[in-house]
């Protein structure tokens, strides 16, 4: 499937792309946006985020996780990207949260040390070892589609943003 | 009816009981289990309390045969045609030296004491044959049950196995002889010929309806899956054989003989586990045939001669089992552990000399010794007496030389082995480890250069965190390029338990299946966060089937 193919853009400028998770996966109230903010800051809200979920039981394991997580390596993996991921056992099911940074973090100290403007938090139970890596692989995959990213980096709001995520739908501002 | 039904019952399960009773009192002072069988089948028997009576022991002649069928049938199991193929000439030879130096001695010695007491050499003559006959019969029940006790195997265990197998046909044919000339001698109506025809019909019609009966059953058995319903049908037959062989007068014991060796050679495949599950199974009926062995034997009306009968049947009878073996061991080049200690192992007598003693009571009985004690109340008598003696000290003798030769405790089992055999023995000490901050693309050179399915990993401490396999990998194999920012600590599993290097593999084992894994980390015993190794299901059953290959290797003969 190439890049040109993978999307439809209409008349009024709307595009149309294959969403990228499942309905469910991520909720609207764990996608974030925001200016400009350092790493730590935008991982803690990402944490914050989705301690609120009824799926996570301890925020302190996720925290730790994700933290030791970028301690042995820094999860950005290049094109703007940063792709944090832990799997704990005190979840009861793979959970996602998603953020947009549009001035991107300088200091994600992502593989190819640009800054990261698209983040995904992927968070797994500890037997669910193939589900995370097929999402994080899944993840890397579609972002290597210029046209859809730069469609989620230019979102006008969180909504289009999660819309473009979980429907493919966005307004095309780019 | 019911009266002697329902004695039966409890006679039967006080003789269980007490013979395993008997059983553990007897290993307490190192004796062999099949000797407390047989005591304490005395003390309840003819001889002792009379609980067991003359017609307790009639009703139950039928479970006699049942035993003799099941016993058959394992002792058959146990006959491979590989062994006939390789050691078939020594067998042989060590087959005739033993039986036919019985016969002689036996035959020399009671002719001198018969001839002492009648005064006259065709009585004395007529006597020696039949004793001389009887003499060479070996109890095939209880010197296996020793070999099975003490787990015995090697190349003169299998020896002694078939040579007790085959020694009752040996002294079923030298008897036919042997009564039809004591017949002939006496002025009696016997023929050689045709007593030689039918005792060829007792051997040949056994040997053909246990062999056809074992065809019957290999062909039932394509159609069940479960052993233990194998094992069902597996019984029905034996009794079937039994039925026949007993309505024909032909030989029980090798009738279930046939129908286990043919079961063994041409569907070992499907027959194993029914061997398996029916020797746990023939335990009461082991005990409980020998508890009344020893009930049956009487003293009450032997005379002083018969005594020295009994004497120099059992000493004649020991020489020429321990003489002739070595002579057959030599002249076949037997290894020497064979030459030297399987005469020893021949000396328990039971179900075939004691069944020939009776029809010699009936056959012989007006060949008369002194004017109250006929040749046939005379062989009934010194039978009984050499049955307790060799009975007591026969099986202690096999114990004796599987010991000697080295062979006792051999015959392991993989479940015996898992319990012997420590972490340490099998694992891989001391491998590759990876750090959990290292890229999934150096886990992946590491399984590509070594032949591990998996790795410990470490933290920035040393201590172990996870493991990787590469069944964990194989699902972003295809995505190369996360294969850079990926780390070990991404894909590493979780350790929900380890293992120290001296437990055993059993523990190792159970461990595994407790926690649905493959494999386990091995960690140190003094510090269970540091790893040294890594064990799989792989390494055990490789460890397994090595420590199986050299322990067999070890028995082969070395001249």
């Amino acid at each position: 499937m190439s890049n040109d193919m993978s999307h439809n853009s209409d008349a009024a400028g709307q595009v149309d792309f294959a969403p990228l998770f499942q309905s469910g996966i991520l909720s609207r109230d764990n996608v974030l946006v925001a200016e400009r903010v350092s790493k730590n800051e935008i991982l803690q809200r990402l944490i914050d985020s989705l301690a609120g979920s009824p799926m996570i039981k301890s925020k302190e394991e996720l925290q730790e996780g994700i933290f030791h997580r970028e301690q042995l390596m820094s999860t950005g993996i290049g094109m703007e990207i940063g792709i944090p991921h832990v799997r704990i056992g005190s979840v009861k099911d793979v959970i996602l949260a998603a953020a947009l940074v549009r001035q991107g973090v300088d200091e994600y100290e992502s593989l190819d040390s640009k800054p990261v403007k698209l983040i995904f938090m992927i968070v797994a139970r500890k037997d669910q070892h193939d589900q995370h890596l097929k999402l994080l692989a899944q993840i890397s995959r579609r972002l290597k589609e210029d046209a859809f990213r730069r469609c989620l980096i230019d979102s006008a709001d969180g909504d289009e943003f999660y819309s473009l995520l979980t429907e493919g739908r966005g307004n095309g501002h780019g | 009816m019911d009266d002697i039904n329902s004695g039966i019952l409890l006679i039967l399960g006080l003789s269980v009981i007490g013979g395993m009773l008997g059983a553990l009192a007897f290993q307490k002072i190192r004796f062999p289990q099949v000797v407390g069988y047989i005591v304490i089948g005395f003390i309840i028997g003819e001889s002792g309390f009379d609980i067991i009576g003359n017609k307790h022991a009639e009703a139950l002649q039928m479970f006699n045969y049942f035993a003799l069928g099941v016993i058959g049938f394992l002792v058959g199991g146990e006959l491979k045609i590989e062994a006939f193929k390789k050691y078939g000439r020594q067998f042989t030879a060590i087959l005739l030296g033993e039986g036919v130096m019985a016969f002689f001695l036996v035959g020399a010695l009671s002719y001198l004491v018969i001839y002492l007491v009648a005064k006259d050499f065709r009585v004395a003559l007529a006597g020696a044959v039949v004793f001389g006959a009887i003499a060479s019969a070996t109890d095939p029940a209880s010197t296996v049950d020793v070999l099975w006790e003490y787990r015995a195997q090697g190349v003169m265990t299998t020896a002694i196995i078939a040579i007790v197998a085959l020694d009752d046909a040996l002294a079923m044919t030298l008897y036919g002889i042997g009564k039809a000339s004591a017949q002939l001698l006496t002025g009696g109506h016997g023929s050689i010929g045709h007593e030689l025809i039918g005792v060829s019909r007792e051997l040949l019609g056994a040997i053909g309806v246990g062999g056809m009966a074992a065809l019957l059953l290999i062909g039932f058995l394509r159609w069940i899956r479960h052993p233990e319903r194998g094992v069902a049908l597996a019984v029905g037959m034996i009794m079937m054989v039994i039925g026949v062989a007993v309505w024909w007068r032909m030989d029980v014991i090798l009738a279930g003989m046939t129908l286990g060796f043919v079961m063994t050679n041409l569907a070992s495949y499907r027959s194993e586990p029914i061997f398996k599950l029916l020797r746990g199974f023939s335990i009461p009926i082991y005990v409980l045939f020998f508890v009344l062995v020893g009930a049956r034997l009487g003293f009450s009306r032997m005379t002083w001669w018969i005594w020295m009968l009994v004497l120099v049947y059992v000493i004649g009878r020991s020489v020429g089992k321990m003489l002739g073996s070595y002579w057959g061991a030599s002249i076949s080049r037997s290894p020497r552990n064979v030459r030297r200690y399987l005469g020893m192992s021949l000396f328990a007598q039971g179900g075939v000399a004691v069944g020939l003693s009776i029809v010699a009571a009936q056959n012989l009985k007006n060949i008369m010794i002194t004017p109250d004690v006929s040749l046939g109340d005379a062989i009934v008598f010194a039978v009984t007496g050499t049955t307790m003696i060799v009975q007591l000290v026969g099986p202690a003798m096999v114990k004796a030389a599987v010991r000697l030769a080295g062979e006792a405790g051999r015959n392991i089992t993989e479940d015996d082995m898992m319990d012997m055999l420590h972490v340490r023995d099998a694992a891989s000490m001391s491998p590759h480890m990876l750090k959990e901050s290292d890229s999934l693309r150096s886990a992946l050179m590491l399984f590509r250069d070594n032949d591990m399915f998996i790795y410990p990993v470490i933290d920035r401490a040393g201590h172990l965190t996870g493991m990787v396999s590469l069944e964990a990998l194989k699902s972003v194999l295809l995505d190369r390029d996360t294969w850079e920012w990926l780390l070990v600590a991404d894909v590493m599993d979780s350790v929900p338990a380890r293992i120290t290097p001296d437990q055993t593999l059993a523990a190792a084992e159970q461990q595994m299946s407790e926690c649905r894994l493959d494999q386990l980390p091995v960690v140190a015993a003094d510090n269970t966060k540091t790893p040294v190794g890594i064990i799989d299901r792989r390494m055990i059953k490789v460890k397994l089937q090595s420590e199986l290959i050299r322990r067999r290797s070890e028995e082969e003969p070395h001249g």
